[in-house]
């Protein structure tokens, strides 16, 4: 008796299991692990996201940024730890990128679909505060690779920085159809040299 | 009956002879307070190897004692100083000792402001002391605090490059920090020391003399000069070891070992510190730590006028970076300083000299996390002293110290210096020469003065001139002394490009700073009341100043020159009073205007009223003594004032200030003495209100438990 009991509750959840598959689990694509040389200041660095690949460099000069401005086979950028999406000011041909932060206690591993209450932030132009220097206007995301541990207090960044993993965010592609979860993994490589950086992506529903 | 009378002429003789014989004596007594007559529990009284403790009627009892010369001593005790008795033991033999309380101390020894040993009520130069009883007594846990609770007007803002300390606006590049008389290497950015690497259970007693004392000590010496003096072994053996623990999961242990013997003494000791450090979830960041360090002394007295010592200290300092942090690395610094000095004094006391060599060697580490913890070197500093010093007294009135002194320091960078690791050096020979002259029985003058060649800036004459007149319970002081800063291999050498975000360019042609300080003070001693004021102006010219230009790519460069100069004038007054013997109050107050000459604005982080005030209670409960304290450090507003040049090149004034603050802690402490072994056991509660701002990284409220035990 006992058997045919345990027989049938495996059944059971392996039907439920099935059941729950079929209906509400959505696809998440496959996990890709990127890396890319960023720590040139003057460089940024493009990348589409369908097909997982860094598909050309632009300086950040006028030209430079207008040349891939006009562009829309391209969806995230970085330069250091800046990132930019195909929209707002990074956009002359009004693409559809941008970027949702979730909160900070979702893993990347939890996110299986685009949450109903995202909104897109577009990229805008934003004052980076020179270290002692002039503060320079950047055409980017306000998202960024790391962010600063910053002591609330004062509301100073901790010297010397300690950079802090961000949330995950969801990438809208440039032409505003496809969204993909990113998470930035790594910003230093093992010889501490910053701009070297690391992030999953995969594509959600 | 004959039988019974051989057998008593027997008894007889036999003890006679017993009593001719006896090579055996015991002694015995009572301790007790001279004022008070009360007796006193605890005293260790000692002769040879023997030694009792007295008991609650302060009675102690020492047996078989060989007959003949017999020196009787009682142990430091509290305040009461060590006090010896001879006698020729020739029988059982009962005394009294009376031993006074030095409830001031003004009688113990200072050396920092004439570099000879002179009794605090006599140094011609104003000395102020922190003893360890005071450092046991506030429970400070490390030196910096220690310095904190005594020393008014000190702010600190540390993060991960040191704590940035500076006194009356005065950074450590502008205070001579010395340990046994030797410069500790400011290795870290901005001229920062760590004073983490003297463990404050090693501290003997901390002497800071105020004002320029370049003539006995050299560069930096503008401020002041603080000496902190390290414990050397006392007793044939002695052992301790003391746990703390307090908030944040920090965690201070140490064990020492010593021993004294007729020629050799020796001291070892070993601490670790460790602390998950505060604000990873928010609120002010103290990064998580652990340290390691060491301290090892060796001396040999071959014959009495000759002694040769070989010191040793290590500290290693890790700090670890927050939880899911994405920082490769880690910083990891150590030191390491080691010294051999030996002194001779001829037969008539009349010459003494002294040689020393000191090595001093800093290391500054990335711990690559993702590479196994291998470490990468980021820079190291060396440091290498060697003095001599002779000091004649041809007269009681004379006293005249004289000397040269040489020393190397090296840095060497693997990125600040250049794009390349890259090494500097700076070389200084030095002459040095003082006279103390006692004019008349009250009117003591002391002259000296130092030639320094430095390799870079050539050369630096700095004399100075003080007297000390004493009249009844007052002693006046005044001086005039001068000091001089070397610009130091950073600001000479710096060629750094900081990530593309700015960029630092050393200046080869900076010349040394030039401070004059000129100060009067009176001092007023009488029974358990002390109190000194001084006044003083300080002027440092040819001051060194980084400034910034914005590049024609709108970056920015910062460069050095020596631009500024800056008057400090101000007031210290400093008091102790004990009242009905066993309360103990302190406080300390400075006033001090520090005015850039050039913008007439505050030097940053001036504060111009500040103030440290303690209450101790010396009390016993059932003749059993414990020590309970109240204790703040106050501040009038911490000022923050810069000139700043907007994108226009116009020059507008940035003034800022914290809140005024006071910081209390209360301490109990409880002594328990059982022969010679002895625990303490210590409760705090720091900074018991609470108190948080944003101009310091404070975690705000913390307790503390310590265990304290030694063997002597």
């Amino acid at each position: 008796m006992k058997k045919v009991l345990l027989t049938l509750s495996i059944a059971l959840i392996a039907l439920a299991s099935c059941s729950k598959d079929e209906t509400t689990v959505p696809t998440v694509g496959e996990v890709n692990e990127t890396y890319i040389d960023a720590s040139s200041k003057t460089t940024w660095h493009y990348y589409n996201l369908a097909s997982n690949k860094f598909i050309g460099a632009g300086e950040n000069t006028k030209a430079g940024n207008e040349e891939w401005f006009a562009r829309t086979d391209w969806d995230l950028a970085i330069n250091t730890y800046h990132i930019r999406t195909n929209s707002g000011v990074s956009s002359s041909t009004n693409a559809k990128g941008g970027t949702y932060t979730l909160a900070p206690t979702v893993t990347f591993a939890s996110v299986l679909e685009l949450p109903a209450e995202a909104k897109f932030k577009q990229d805008r132009e934003i004052e980076v505060a020179g270290m002692g220097g002039k503060p320079t206007i950047y055409l980017k995301s306000e998202d960024t690779v790391i962010y600063f541990k910053i002591n609330e207090e004062t509301g100073n960044i901790i010297m010397p920085p300690i950079y802090l993993a961000t949330p995950v965010y969801i990438f809208r592609t440039a032409n505003g159809k496809e969204h993909y979860k990113v998470q930035f993994t790594q910003y230093q490589n093992e010889n501490k040299k910053s701009g070297h950086v690391k992030f999953n992506s995969a594509s959600i529903e | 009956m004959k039988i019974r009378l051989i057998f008593c002429l027997f008894l007889l003789f036999g003890t006679t002879t017993l009593h001719a014989q006896q090579k055996e004596f015991n002694i015995s007594g009572i301790v007790l307070d001279t004022a008070t007559k009360e007796p006193l529990m605890g005293v260790y009284v000692t002769t040879g190897k023997e030694g009792a403790q007295t008991n609650k009627k302060g009675f102690f009892q020492l047996k078989n004692i060989p007959r003949g010369e017999v020196t009787l001593s009682t142990m430091y005790y509290s305040s009461y100083p060590t006090c010896s008795k001879q006698l020729n033991l020739q029988q059982d033999t009962t005394l009294t000792f009376s031993i006074t309380e030095e409830l001031l101390q003004m009688n113990e020894l200072v050396v920092t402001g004439t570099r000879t040993e002179k009794r605090l009520s006599e140094s011609p130069v104003l000395t102020n002391v922190i003893r360890e009883s005071e450092i046991q007594k506030a429970a400070a846990v490390s030196t910096l605090e220690s310095l904190q609770d005594n020393i008014p007007g000190i702010v600190v803002s540390p993060n991960a490059m040191g704590n940035n300390m500076r006194i009356k606006g005065l950074n450590s590049r502008y205070i001579l920090f010395l340990v046994d008389g030797e410069r500790m290497v400011s290795e870290g950015a901005g001229g920062n020391i760590n004073f983490d690497q003297i463990d404050v259970n090693n501290i003997k007693r901390i002497e800071m003399i105020n004002g320029a004392s370049s003539a006995l000590y050299g560069s930096n010496a503008v401020g002041a000069v603080v000496n902190i003096i390290t414990k050397k072994a006392i007793h044939k053996f002695e052992a301790g070891a003391n746990v703390i623990a307090e908030s944040n999961n920090t965690w201070k242990t140490k064990i020492e070992v010593g021993s004294r013997l007729k020629k050799l003494s020796t001291r070892f000791s070993a601490f670790r510190n460790s602390s998950d450090g505060f604000g990873e979830n928010g609120g002010a960041y103290a990064a998580r730590y652990s340290d390691y360090g060491g301290n090892f002394n060796l001396g040999y007295t071959p014959l009495d006028r000759v002694d040769i010592n070989l010191v040793g200290r290590y500290f290693r300092h890790e700090v670890f970076n927050p939880a899911g942090s994405m920082n490769a690395a880690h910083p990891l610094t150590q030191s390491l300083a080691v010294g051999v000095n030996g002194g001779y004094q001829s037969e008539d006391q009349r010459n003494t000299m002294r040689l020393s060599l000191n090595y001093d060697k800093f290391f500054d580490y990335n711990v690559l996390e993702k590479k196994n913890n291998e470490t990468s070197t980021n820079n190291t500093a060396n440091y290498i002293s060697s003095r001599f010093v002779n000091t004649f007294i041809p007269t009681e009135r004379w006293e005249i110290v004289g000397g040269m002194e040489y020393n190397h320091q090296e840095n060497y960078s693997t990125k600040t210096l250049g794009v390349n690791a890259t090494t500097k050096t700076i070389d200084d020979a030095n002459l040095f020469a003082q006279a103390q002259f006692e004019i008349l029985k009250n009117l003591d003058l002391v002259a000296g003065t130092r030639y320094t060649y430095n390799s870079q800036f050539k050369s630096a004459f700095t004399p100075k001139v003080s007297l000390m007149y004493s009249v009844g319970a007052f002693k006046f002081r005044g001086g005039v002394g001068s000091a001089f800063r070397a610009p130091d291999i950073k600001e000479l050498y710096y060629d750094f490009d900081h990530q593309g975000m700015f960029w630092i360019y050393g200046n080869p042609d900076l010349k040394a700073e030039k401070g004059v300080y000129s100060s009067l003070s009176t001092e007023y001693t009488k029974g358990g009341f002390n109190m000194s004021v001084s006044g003083y102006y300080n002027s440092i010219n040819n001051k060194i100043t980084q400034y910034d230009v914005i590049n024609s790519a709108g970056a920015n460069e910062k460069y050095y020159k020596n631009v500024s100069s800056a008057t400090l004038t101000g007031v210290d007054v400093n008091l102790s009073y004990i009242l009905f013997r066993e309360i103990v109050l302190k406080g300390n107050y400075s006033y001090c205007d520090a005015k850039d000459d050039a913008t007439g604005l505050q030097l940053s982080s001036n504060v111009k009223h500040s103030g440290t005030v303690s209450t101790t209670w010396n009390g016993k409960v059932a003749q059993s003594p414990f020590s309970l304290q109240l204790s703040g450090r106050i501040n009038s507003p911490i000022l923050y004032q810069k000139v700043v040049t907007d994108d226009s090149g116009q020059e507008s004034t940035e003034i800022t200030s914290s809140k005024a603050y006071s910081i209390w802690k209360a301490v109990l402490v409880k002594p328990i003495r059982l022969k010679k072994h002895s625990l303490e056991l210590t409760l705090k509660v720091d900074n018991i209100f609470n108190f948080k701002e944003s101009s310091f990284i404070n975690p705000g409220r913390q307790y503390l438990a310590g265990v304290r035990y030694s063997f002597k």
